[in-house]
């Protein structure tokens, strides 16, 4: 059991980098579509990564060597084990007993929080700033993500009896939309916003791509980062945009194509990954290109305040829903 | 607090091309910035000094490489006025052709400049496609892309080709259908008002005391334009409007130069119905021995950047004996940075730069 655990594991992971960076491809093309040019190749994440993994890796003068080295470790690894408590689609999660949504939270700040130790760590000022960014960023979209994922579970335990509330593989075989009233479909809608809301955020893309903002602080925390460590922050970051889309997919749109045995099963996993595509594109790419960038202090003041405050009242409406049954 | 130095430029993607700015920041908040220019010292006006009447043209559309055009009609012009000559009507009208397509081209720049400095990078990429239409045009008429070498003392270089005047009007009807389209993303955006309202702000008194002139001027109140107050080339006898705002922020700033290139689409549209028939060039004398009678001249035109003026001093050779360029870019880009950006937070920085569109080869002239 152990034995097959782990070559699902090596398994997801191998699929899933492919995958993350096919989508990452994808996503360049369509942008560079919508913004009138011709865009890279689908395949140029592929070789941008295998070049950036042969390049030297340069570490600066002033930089703290062992933990400027490794931080992208720590990120991609801990980016990697999100997705052994993922069930795609029809597949169950690898680890999937053992780990729920509160765990995978933890684990999506631990990239972020190596960025920002890595910047730190390389001592350039512009690196400074940028992990400076991150963090205040971090800070401020955590409470209406926790708000919006803890949120759907508390809803779930009305209906559900049995144990583990918080594990995708709960929330994902129970859709919420079929068990609410036309209030709680509303508050759930918009507990939806919040989470579309904070996914620019997390992967730092264009509102929120303050830490990196090429314009003020070029590339802020990766702005000493060369060769390999690159190379695992890019892939952190396609990773983590899988990873993100696919928490929507499951905790809004866990629905299958309805086909029954085998056939019914591969349609399903492959349904999986053309929803997460879809989110992607819908919640990233076309964000990306139709607005500009925020300043940190709007940002902040946007989740704490506005954010936080839509997806309270989503929770409020929820709760309000159970006596109007 | 303690403060620390960070650099903008001259390798860095939110800076208007060869030029840096040193910032002392406490914090998010800017503390002190100083203007640090040189990066592309040519010695422009120690050059002409150098060279003949005629072998200075090529040299002075480098001034600002975005909008070349004022800078060859203002040369033009001093050499006019000491020889004591007058364009021919046909050159005048092509002329302006010229110096208003250069305008809206330095304008698509800057509109790409200011919406990537905001972090909107599909305006960028928009505009210079756009732009390259023009460039066409221009490569059509002059043979050149960006230096034209096109307007000489006396008149211009080319006469209009066959198609010119269908394919620029072709040009034109497309640009204002694009400019519908960059309202929609860009100027009309409430994500731009929010990052570029309030920012930077200049108020009308001291953009005249600063010196401030051009676009950045009538941002800030104040009527004021070359085209119509001292007229040159063929705008006297042309309609159109000289746009004026009044809240002199980033948000102005670019606002002014959109509704610029509505103005300038309605100029050259009249210049291209109303172009007279005739020569295109005066009698100059042989370029080999282009001798200037002595005396001085200062002319001044009205550029996208803002006013240019040129001091031209011949003693009767065959060289200027001095030629002192005016520009705008040198007050934007070193002393009114200096000014505005304290108070400012860092990520506001690149965008007053655009906003303010300097032209770095001017301020290293």
């Amino acid at each position: 059991m152990i034995v097959l655990r782990f070559l699902g594991a090596i398994g997801i992971t191998v699929l899933t980098l492919f995958i993350a960076l096919l989508f990452k491809g994808i996503d360049r093309k369509i942008a560079a579509r919508l913004q009138g040019r011709f865009g890279p190749p689908i395949l140029q994440p592929f070789w941008d990564v295998i070049k950036l993994m042969g390049k030297e890796n340069i570490v600066p003068k002033g930089a703290v060597k062992w933990i400027f080295n490794s931080v992208p470790i720590i990120g991609l690894v801990a980016t990697i084990t999100v997705l052994f408590y993922i069930p795609y689609g029809s597949m169950g999660a690898v680890f999937g007993p053992y780990g729920d949504v509160i765990l995978i939270l933890y684990l999506l700040i631990i990239p972020a929080l190596s960025m920002v130790i890595g910047g730190f760590a390389s001592g350039s000022p512009y690196a400074t700033v940028g992990a400076q960014r991150e963090m205040v960023m971090m800070m401020s979209y955590e409470f209406p993500l926790a708000l919006s994922i803890i949120g759907i579970g508390w809803s779930i335990s009305h209906f559900y009896t049995g144990s583990e509330l918080f594990s995708l593989r709960v929330i994902s075989s129970n859709p919420l939309w079929g068990h609410l009233g036309p209030l709680g479909i509303s508050g759930l809608f918009l507990l939806l916003v919040t989470l579309v809301a904070v996914v620019p955020a997390e992967l730092s893309k264009v509102p929120f791509d303050v830490p990196e903002a090429e314009t003020e602080i070029a590339e802020g925390v990766l702005v000493e980062y060369s060769g390999r460590n690159l190379a695992m922050f890019y892939l952190t970051d396609a990773v983590k945009a899988f990873i993100v889309a696919a928490l929507i997919v499951l905790l809004f749109f866990p629905y299958g194509l309805g086909v029954g045995g085998f056939i019914g099963w591969i349609l399903d996993f492959i349904f999986f990954f053309v929803k997460v595509l879809a989110v992607m594109i819908v919640n990233v790419t076309f964000v990306r290109v139709a607005i500009s960038r925020l300043k940190i202090d709007q940002i902040s003041y946007g989740y704490l305040v506005l954010i936080s405050f839509i997806g309270l009242v989503g929770i409020l409406l929820m709760y309000l829903d159970r006596f109007m049954v | 607090m303690k403060t620390y130095e960070l650099f903008i430029g001259p390798q860095h993607v939110g800076i208007t091309g060869n030029f840096s700015v040193i910032l002392e920041l406490e914090g998010n908040v800017v503390k002190k910035a100083t203007p640090n220019p040189g990066f592309l010292h040519r010695g422009f006006e120690k050059l002409m000094e150098m060279r003949g009447f005629i072998h200075n043209v090529p040299i002075v559309c480098r001034i600002c490489v975005p909008d070349p055009d004022p800078n060859e009609a203002n040369y033009a012009m001093a050499v006019e006025k000491l020889l004591g000559i007058e364009p021919p009507p046909r050159a005048k009208y092509i002329r302006t052709i010229v110096l208003e397509f250069s305008r809206i081209a330095s304008h698509l720049f800057t509109f790409g400049g200011h919406a990537g400095s905001i972090g909107l990078y599909t305006i960028p990429n928009w505009t210079i496609s756009d732009r390259d239409f023009i460039l066409d045009l221009f490569e059509m008429l002059t043979g050149g892309r960006v230096y034209h070498i096109f307007i000489y003392p006396g008149g211009v270089r080319r006469d209009l080709p066959d198609g010119f005047i269908e394919k620029a009007k072709d040009v034109l009807n497309y640009l204002e259908k694009r400019l519908d389209d960059y309202n929609k993303l860009y100027f009309d955006s409430y994500m731009f008002k929010k990052r570029a309202r309030g920012i930077g702000i200049i108020n009308k008194e001291d953009a005249i005391e600063w010196g401030v002139t051009g676009p950045n001027l009538r941002a800030s109140g104040v009527k004021a334009d070359t085209r119509k107050d001292d007229p040159y080339a063929a705008y006297g006898e042309l309609d159109f409007e000289i746009p004026v705002l009044t809240g002199g922020d980033a948000y102005d700033r670019i606002m002014i130069r959109r509704m610029e290139v509505v103005e300038s689409i309605k100029i050259i549209r009249q210049a291209l119905d109303n172009i007279p028939d005739g020569p295109i060039r005066e009698k100059v004398p042989n370029p080999m021995r282009f001798i200037v009678p002595p005396g001085d001249a200062y002319v001044k035109v009205e550029s996208s950047k803002g006013e240019y003026g040129y001091y031209m001093v011949s003693n009767g050779k065959d060289k200027p004996y001095r030629v002192y360029i005016r520009g705008a870019s040198m007050t934007h880009g070193i002393h009114i940075l200096e000014k505005l950006l304290p108070g400012n937070y860092l990520a506001d920085v690149s965008q007053i730069m655009f906003s303010l569109d300097v032209c770095p080869p001017e301020i290293d002239r």
